[in-house]
């Protein structure tokens, strides 16, 4: 692909990525009109004192001022200070975002590795008996809710079996350094197995699918009347050509990898982005809210991006297209 | 089945040859029985309409039909039964002995591997032991052999135009040194003067290499520039088989007759489904006609010929048809 566009694609994505700051001040605005009043109904506040509380908040002055102001704070990464906690929403995000990255990153290796494995024995093995159990089990949990294979294993590895804990990140009478790691990693087997089981079923049919495509190919063919195993032959002909799409998907997905564990986050109180996003849903903590939903709108804009340039970059006849 | 006295022990035999692909009502009988030799350096002609078997016959030759396919016979190559190796031997042996190109070769290059990549894979394969800069040097020669510049070995399979990438077939097809060629409609995606230019390669290749070439077309006319034998099929069997000349000035089969009366229209999908400019579609092969496949669109057809199951009969020297009408010479 030639550097224009590359340019060119860099510059949808900011445009993009502008018109959601745009977008997500006025949604908020249109949501709540007084926040003041709403968080302190009931309180006794002079007029000066809720002028005050206005300023701090950023509410006072014409809509146009509000807005100018909303701009140049967020581009100087000042997303407000939280209605909840009076903490800047920032650092607040960056505190919290860890503990998802660190779950949902796990989660989306691990069931794009085991999916595209799932898919590979299936399509190669095509119409055999593992084909069919792995087939069957793979849309078996890519149609489950998340939050109910979560429930799931929650009820029967914690509460049932108590092999696991049933949530938080790490039991706070635990010490530091290797100790606490291995608690850690305790914490975070069921809800990263209730992600990856979740995700998997999407790469393992993908995969598969694109798998047979690829097996009907000529080049097969010339690739086995060469001579070559046909170990080798899936190996280096038929996987490459048919993960092109499976590499698109994964990029894609690895940008709802802050915001896609809501449900579970809550579940086992994992106090990542998902767990925030769902108490501040309940406040509602509006600036919060707001904060979060520029950062993972902004994750999956570049994400997407990252799926473009991937895939031209895998494909060269999309490269030098 | 021919009189005249071999140059040499056939580098590759086929007897009586038989494939049955496995299909959902029932198998499909493709091939029913083919033999045929090939002389080492020599040049064989298969031709026929779509549908046929040709390209269900090449295949068969190494093992490449899909599985399931019932395959009887004998498949010599060398005196070695291809049909019946074990799976170590028949890869020694592909593309080492026997190599093909594929139909559809517009296809058969993978478009994520540059193209230097996917002959130095075969070599590498057929020949460990040779150093790097040896395979280099063979890449190279190849495909210069096939008049594209070396350094073309880098490019990516789309960025070559159609004959460019039949060439690249052939170099490939040529990279393990084979003794046997197969050619499966090398020209027929092409367009005129490509095609014109990648059969003159062939000819200078078989010359040059001393190499035994199966070529494989539904054009008549080709074949007859570019072999010194020709068999025809029709309906999974040889119905005719000669010297190419004289097979095409003086067919004894009427169906060879109607092949070598056809006009090639190239390029035209219409005359490709009826090359012949025969009535009638080929008989499907699940539902053969009865006797002489060939009697429900022949011109020339006799009272009994639904009746008989004619076999190749001598027609000449070095010649044999299968029609009730050739009188043993
Ligand atoms: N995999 C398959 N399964 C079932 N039937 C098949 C299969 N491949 C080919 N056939 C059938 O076998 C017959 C012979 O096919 P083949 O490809 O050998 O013909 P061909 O002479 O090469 O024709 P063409 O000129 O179109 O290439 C056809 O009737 C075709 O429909
Ligand atoms: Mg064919």
């Amino acid at each position: 692909m030639n550097r224009r566009r590359v340019i060119g694609k860099i510059l949808a994505s900011v445009g993009t990525l502008l018109f959601v700051v745009v977008f997500n001040f006025f949604l908020f605005r249109v949501v709540e009109s007084d926040p003041v009043a709403n968080l302190y109904r009931g309180r006794n506040l002079s007029q000066e004192q809720r002028e005050e509380l206005r300023r701090e908040f950023g509410l006072d002055g014409s809509q146009a001022e509000q807005f100018a102001r909303y701009v140049v704070q967020t581009a100087q990464l000042n997303l407000g200070r939280s209605y909840v906690s009076n903490e800047p929403v920032a650092s607040e995000i960056a505190r919290r975002a860890w503990p998802t990255v660190a779950l949902v990153g796990v989660s989306a290796l691990l069931s794009a590795l085991i999916g595209i494995l799932i898919g590979i024995v299936a399509a190669w093995r095509r119409g055999s008996k593992t084909d069919y159990v792995s087939t069957g089990f793979t849309m078996t949990t890519y149609s489950m809710p998340d939050f109910w294979l979560g429930m799931l294993l929650l009820l029967v590895f914690a509460v049932g079996l108590g092999w696991f804990p049933v949530g938080g990140i790490a039991d706070p009478q635990t010490g530091g350094g290797l100790e606490r790691l291995i608690d850690q990693a305790h914490h975070i087997v069921l809800p990263a197995a209730t992600l990856t089981l979740a995700y998997l079923g999407e790469y393992a049919l993908i995969m598969r699918s694109s798998l047979l495509d690829t097996m009907r190919e000529d080049y097969l063919l010339l690739a086995r009347a060469k001579g070559l195993r046909d170990v080798a032959v899936r190996n280096r002909h038929a996987v490459p050509n048919a993960l092109l799409p499976v590499t698109t998907l994964l990029a894609i997905n690895i940008g709802f990898v802050l915001s896609g564990a809501i449900a579970v986050e809550t579940i086992f109180s994992w106090p990542g982005l998902g767990l925030a996003t769902f108490e501040a849903l309940s406040g509602p903590d509006l600036p919060m809210l707001q904060g979060l939903f520029l950062v993972f709108s902004a994750a999956v804009i570049v994400a997407n991006l990252a799926a473009d340039l991937l895939y031209s970059y895998l494909d060269p006849r999309v490269r030098t297209a | 089945m021919s009189a005249a006295p071999r140059p040499a022990a056939p580098l590759l035999a086929v007897r009586g040859l038989a494939v049955t692909y496995a299909g959902s009502g029932g198998g499909v009988p493709a091939v029913r029985g083919v033999s045929l030799d090939l002389a080492p350096g020599e040049t064989l002609g298969l031709a026929g309409e779509s549908g046929c078997g040709k390209s269900t016959l090449a295949g068969a030759i190494l093992r490449l039909l899909p599985r399931g396919t019932a395959v009887t016979g004998e498949v010599l190559l060398d005196g070695e039964d291809v049909l019946a190796m074990r799976p170590g031997r028949l890869r020694a042996v592909r593309w080492t002995e026997a190599s093909i190109v594929l139909q559809g070769a517009l296809h058969s290059l993978n478009p994520v591997q540059r193209i230097g990549a996917q002959i130095v894979e075969a070599i590498e394969l057929h020949e460990p032991r040779l150093g790097r800069g040896a395979v280099r040097a063979r890449v190279a020669e190849l495909l210069e052999l096939v008049g594209i510049p070396a350094d073309r070995a880098s490019d990516y399979p789309h960025r070559l135009s159609g004959g460019q990438r039949q060439r690249v077939l052939i170099a490939l097809a040529l990279a393990c040194r084979p003794r046997l060629l197969i050619a499966d409609e090398p020209t027929t995606a092409l367009d005129v003067m490509v095609q014109a230019q990648v059969l003159r390669l062939l000819a200078r290749l078989q010359e040059e290499l001393g190499l035994a070439v199966l070529f494989v077309t539904h054009d008549l006319s080709t074949l007859a520039a570019v072999c010194r034998r020709i068999a025809v099929m029709y309906a999974g069997r040889i119905v005719e088989e000669g010297p190419s000349d004289e097979v095409f000035r003086a067919p004894a089969h009427p169906y060879t007759r109607a092949l070598a009366a056809a006009f090639p229209v190239i390029g035209d999908p219409a005359f490709r489904r009826h090359p012949s400019g025969l009535p009638g579609d080929p008989p499907d092969p699940r539902e053969l006609p009865s006797g002489c496949p060939f009697h429900p669109r022949c011109p020339l057809a006799q009272p009994e010929c639904p009746d008989v199951d004619v076999r190749l009969r001598p027609a000449g020297a070095g010649r044999a048809a299968a029609c009730v009408l050739v009188e043993p010479a």
